[in-house]
């Protein structure tokens, strides 16, 4: 018992360490997954030179990730025009579906950069509970800002947080 | 790098290439052997105390569990194997074994049965499943009925800790069954020693669930050694020693019983073990028949 | 002895505690290079109570509760990370009975030619067929494998992977308990495009795979002679094309007599084809699986969902509003053949059907028939089959269409249909509910959202499920009210109003609030819940009845 207690101490101390030490500045992880032809790709290599980049975790099955994603498929090229948005969705979608996930998505209509994450390395490299959860990355590779879930109306705030991202490199307190 | 790794990586293929060629295959005529040793099974005389090792299987079953006829099944070929050196009580618990109507009107379950049930967690696990000697195998407690033999024939080979004989005299008139139990223990233990005397009965007909069927309700269905009743005044059986135990105790023990009316006196046996009530571990089984 | 409460889960689960609390509030403003870390958390608790009723047990803590935190810290190339999970005790309707300890743990070293693993690890060779392991909290399910893995990749377009290990118990929340048997395994990957010049410019391109898993475990049946080293072979191809995807997989297992399996010695092999289509506006998607006695485990005593090595997808659509899911499948391991066709059209955005901001339909058809099963001469053979030997009728089929649009920018609706086929024995084994004939049932489901204010959403939802069976329909109701970003509330009540028994005609209510913020988010509610069957991708797990209160806390950072 004492060695789960010590253990605990351990992640503890890592963990507080390490924050003190990197501040809120984090970085993507380097995992691999892969695009929609089964390449495999470095996430630490996703950026985008022209404005922020959304990370959006999602899944076919997934009712509020659907919601999300084609919501603000409503407005992303008015987003792009005005911030330089790119967004990437990372499907979570297992072997059952995911051979549906590249229909699915030309289905929709989608513009997104769309990458799978069948064994779900990303997402626990990210600290991803449960899809939908979106992440705001700047310029410099930096992840600034986080949500988890959707309701009707986020997309106000994201695009809000997109706009200062744009701006200043980070959303505003 | 890239020479080496391409190496490795060729190494690794033809490994597993090699490990494929490495799985058993087994012949249909070399599946089955039947090296067991049969010597001892017969020789037992339940009354006499005697340090012979016998084995004991608790399967927790229930009447609508569509796949425990198989460990019924499993229980009866292993009974062909040890004979005497194995006893087996069947539980019925759990909701597989709530009476469930029309078809289902049986009540089979006992409140020891679901005591002890609450206890080992078979049925919150998932039915049929059994303990052996209620025993925890580094982890596994609660054991799938295929694997019953292995356990059974390694509970075999263990030293035995207590000697043990098992006498009952019926009365068909009465009813009444006089049980006497002495145990003598081959280590020390402590103070927590249990003995459990419980009675079982055979061949009751009734509806059982066996998917293995079409249609799945069997409604003759013959359930064997269900477990009927605890003797001793505890699920967990009474206590043999007010003292730590030594080697070479002897204790003697006695009950009076009386057999339900709806029970068939000639189907039914009494069944004691003594077990170490801190883990619940059986030392030592007996079984003996009543109405003979 | 493990049925005793340990003392420590108090302290270790305080200690747990103040990490969540005070690991934000230590964060500085420093840039440094001293690696990050990230990580995620969650807490459910519920507060039971008996319910005859329904069937609720009665719960003796009265309180369940179930917590994991899982870190990750990397520096360069290097990682590693743990989880720690809590059990005190388990929820109802999970294994991990009580207790606390670390589930996982793994340090990685990773390079663009290599990646070293030790410890704890997930992964998976092709479509899972021959080796999946993976962990999902919501169904108490992981398992994961602890031992070592070594990923190499030589050349671009080449990448073999090696491992060995023991895995995770689903019994156990710590790896005091891992399977007897150890797994092995060895994975290739090739992209023939990349690995054979002059084929890089090609538009097509094709990928081909070989994974090979052996398991070990000791032989000690005293009645049979078990193979001791199982394998399993997998060999699969994917080809794209533009639009055009196919992929397939063929694995074979050798005997593996197993308590799932009935102790047979017939080997298992498994086919997985898959086709696909899309274009913008259009996606197709078609696909045929045959199953024949693959079920594989790394010990052959295990039941249920525990100590699985392979994966069989399920070749039915993934449904969540919650009166489909009175109708759950699961793929049968032992004998199983399935098609599955799904379109997905989108009508365009300012046409006369489209409407102003388009429509989108999506159709759906699979059917999962049985084999037909000879019973073989030798009877630790099994059975015999042939290859399209199906059973007459399905074991499962469901044909279902969905419309989504958006009317203006008020108003968003979509309207579900589904007919479902199952067979009666198979539906009363998964889900409990008793039907003596073959289930048909229509689900009809309207789900619309009224956008009130700019951050305030009505989402309701209408569903109704017609059955003639003794389990008989449903119609639910459910009100969500949205104040983005942070609040939320439902309730949702639903009613088995066409149940054979009139005492069973009942209502299982739910009333749920929660909070959001940023990546945190707490949520509470009060419910009667009905008994089911939790699946998600393919596994799915009993849920009993439950009256009470829970919360959730969840988040990442």
């Amino acid at each position: 018992m004492k060695k789960h207690l010590f253990f605990a101490a351990v992640l503890f101390l890592i963990g507080n360490a390490a924050f003190a030490q990197s501040g809120t500045v984090r970085n993507l992880p380097e995992v691999k997954i892969e695009d929609l032809k089964g390449q495999k790709v470095n996430t630490a290599e996703f950026s985008n030179e022209d404005g922020p980049m959304v990370i959006s975790f999602w899944a076919t099955w997934c009712k509020p990730c659907i919601l999300e994603l084609m919501t603000i498929d409503e407005m992303y090229v008015d987003l792009q025009e005005e911030t330089g948005v790119k967004l990437i969705a990372i499907s979570i979608d297992d072997a059952r579906n995911k051979q549906k996930v590249a229909p699915f998505v030309n289905g929709k209509g989608w513009e997104y950069e769309v990458y799978i994450d069948e064994n779900w390395d990303f997402k626990r490299a990210m600290g991803v509970n449960d899809v939908p959860h979106t992440f705001v990355v700047n310029k410099d590779g930096e992840v600034v800002w986080s949500h988890s879930s959707f309701s009707p109306g986020d997309e106000e705030e994201l695009a809000e947080v997109l706009r200062q991202v744009a701006e200043n490199g980070h959303p505003d307190e | 790098m890239k020479k080496s790794a391409l190496l490795i990586s060729f190494l690794l293929l033809l490994a597993s290439f090699a490990a494929f060629q490495g799985c058993d295959i087994i012949k249909p005529e070399d599946r089955i052997e039947w090296e067991v040793d049969t010597t001892n099974n017969d020789t037992i005389n339940p009354g006499e105390v005697d340090s012979t090792k016998v084995v004991y299987i608790g399967d927790y079953t229930g009447h609508t569990c569509g796949n425990c006829p198989r460990a019924a099944e499993k229980a009866t070929q292993l009974k062909g194997v040890y004979g005497d050196q194995l006893v087996v009580v069947a539980l019925h618990v759990g909701n597989f074994a709530k009476p469930k109507n029309p078809d289902y009107p049986a009540d089979y379950r006992t409140a020891e049965g679901t005591e002890m049930d609450a206890f080992f967690g078979c049925a919150a696990e998932g039915l049929p499943l059994g303990l052996v000697d209620q025993k925890d195998f580094s982890g596994k407690l609660r054991i799938a009925y295929s694997q019953w033999g292995t356990y059974v024939s390694q509970q075999l080979n263990e030293t035995p800790t207590v000697a043990m004989g098992l006498k009952a005299d019926y009365n068909a008139t009465t009813r009444e069954v006089s049980i006497q139990v002495d145990v003598r223990y081959l280590t020390d233990a402590s103070v927590n020693e249990n003995v459990v005397v419980q009675i079982i009965e055979d061949s009751i007909v009734g509806p059982q669930t066996d998917y293995s069927k079409t249609p799945d309700l069997l409604p003759d269905y013959v359930h064997n050694h269900m477990l009927q009743a605890t003797v001793t005044s505890n699920t967990w059986g009474e206590p043999l020693s007010a003292t730590a135990i030594s080697q070479g105790d002897q204790f003697t023990k006695t009950w009076k019983f009386t057999l339900d009316n709806s029970w068939v006196a000639n189907n039914c046996a009494v069944v004691a073990y003594v077990m170490d009530n801190s883990t619940k571990v059986i030392r030592n089984v007996r079984e003996v028949e009543i109405g003979e | 002895m493990q049925y005793t409460f340990p003392k420590y889960t108090i302290k270790t689960a305080l200690a747990v505690f103040l990490c969540f609390c005070f690991t934000p509030v230590l964060r500085a403003q420093t840039e440094g290079k001293w690696g990050q870390v990230a990580g995620n958390f969650q807490f459910d608790g519920a507060l039971y109570y008996e319910d005859t009723l329904i069937g609720a047990p009665e719960f003796p803590e009265k309180v369940g509760a179930n917590g994991f935190l899982y870190m990750t810290y990397s520096l360069g190339n290097f990682r590693a990370g743990g989880r720690f999970e809590m059990y005190a005790p388990a929820l109802q309707g999970f294994t991990r009975a009580r207790g606390a300890g670390i589930s996982h743990r793994f340090a990685q070293y990773t390079t663009d030619h290599i990646d070293v693993t030790v410890g704890t690890f997930y992964e998976q060779f092709g479509s899972g067929m021959t080796l999946r392991s993976y962990e999902s909290w919501g169904l108490g399910f992981d398992n994961a494998i602890d031992g070592a893995r070594v990923k190499i990749k030589p050349v671009s377009g080449l990448e073999v992977t090696g491992l060995i290990g023991n895995q995770r118990n689903a019994f156990s929340y710590d790896l005091q308990n891992k399977s007897e048997g150890i797994v092995r395994g060895a994975n290739v990957d090739m992209t023939l495009n990349d690995l054979i010049p002059g084929m890089d410019s090609l538009k097509t391109r094709i990928k081909l795979g070989y994974s090979f898993v052996s398991r070990f475990q000791a032989d000690q049946d005293p009645q049979y002679v078990l193979p001791k080293n199982v394998g399993i072979n997998g060999f699969r191809m994917n080809l794209n094309h533009g639009g055009f995807g196919l992929a397939a997989e063929y694995v074979t297992k050798v005997n593996d007599p197993s308590t799932v399996n009935n102790q047979i010695y017939k080997p298992g092999s498994g086919l997985l084809v898959q086709g696909s289509y899309s274009r913008k506006g259009l996606g197709i998607s078609v696909a045929a699986k045959r199953i024949d006695n693959l079920d594989f485990r790394s010990d052959r005593g295990a039941t249920f969902n525990n100590l699985t090595i392979n994966f069989l997808p399920p070749q039915t659509k993934q449904h969540t509003y919650r009166l489909a899911t009175l109708f759950p499948y699961a793929t049968q391991p032992l004998g199983e053949f399935g098609i599955q066709a799904e379109v997905i059209y989108n009508i365009k955005k300012g046409s006369k059907l489209g409407g102003k901001y388009g429509t989108s339909i999506t159709a759906n058809y699979s059917r999962l028939n049985g084999l037909v099963k000879t019973p073989a001469i030798d009877p630790t053979d099994g059975y015999t089959t042939g290859f399209l030997d199906l059973t007459p009728q399905p074991y499962f089929q469901d044909i279902n269409v969905e419309i989504s649009r958006k009317f203006n920018a008020h108003w968003k609706g979509s309207f579900t249909y589904l007919y479902i086929l199952y067979d009666h024995q198979l539906f009363h084994q998964l889900t409990g509910f008793d039907a003596s004939t073959q289930v048909k049932s229509h689900v009809t489901i309207l789900d619309v959202s009224y956008k009130v204010k700019p951050k305030q959403t009505l989402r309701m939802e209408f569903q109704h499920a017609l059955a003639k069976q003794e389990f008989g329909s449903w119609a639910m109701v459910l009100a969500e009210y949205t104040i983005a970003p942070h609040w939320f509330i439902a309730a949702y009540d639903e009613y088995n109003y066409g149940n054979a028994v009139p005492e069973k005609r009942l209502h299982y209510y739910s009333f749920t609030g929660g909070y959001n913020w940023g990546q945190y988010r707490l949520s509470a509610g009060y419910g009667r819940q009905r008994a089911g069957v939790l699946c998600v991708g393919g596994v799915c797990r009993v849920v009993p009845a439950a009256n009470g209160f829970n919360l959730t806390v969840s988040g990442s950072f």
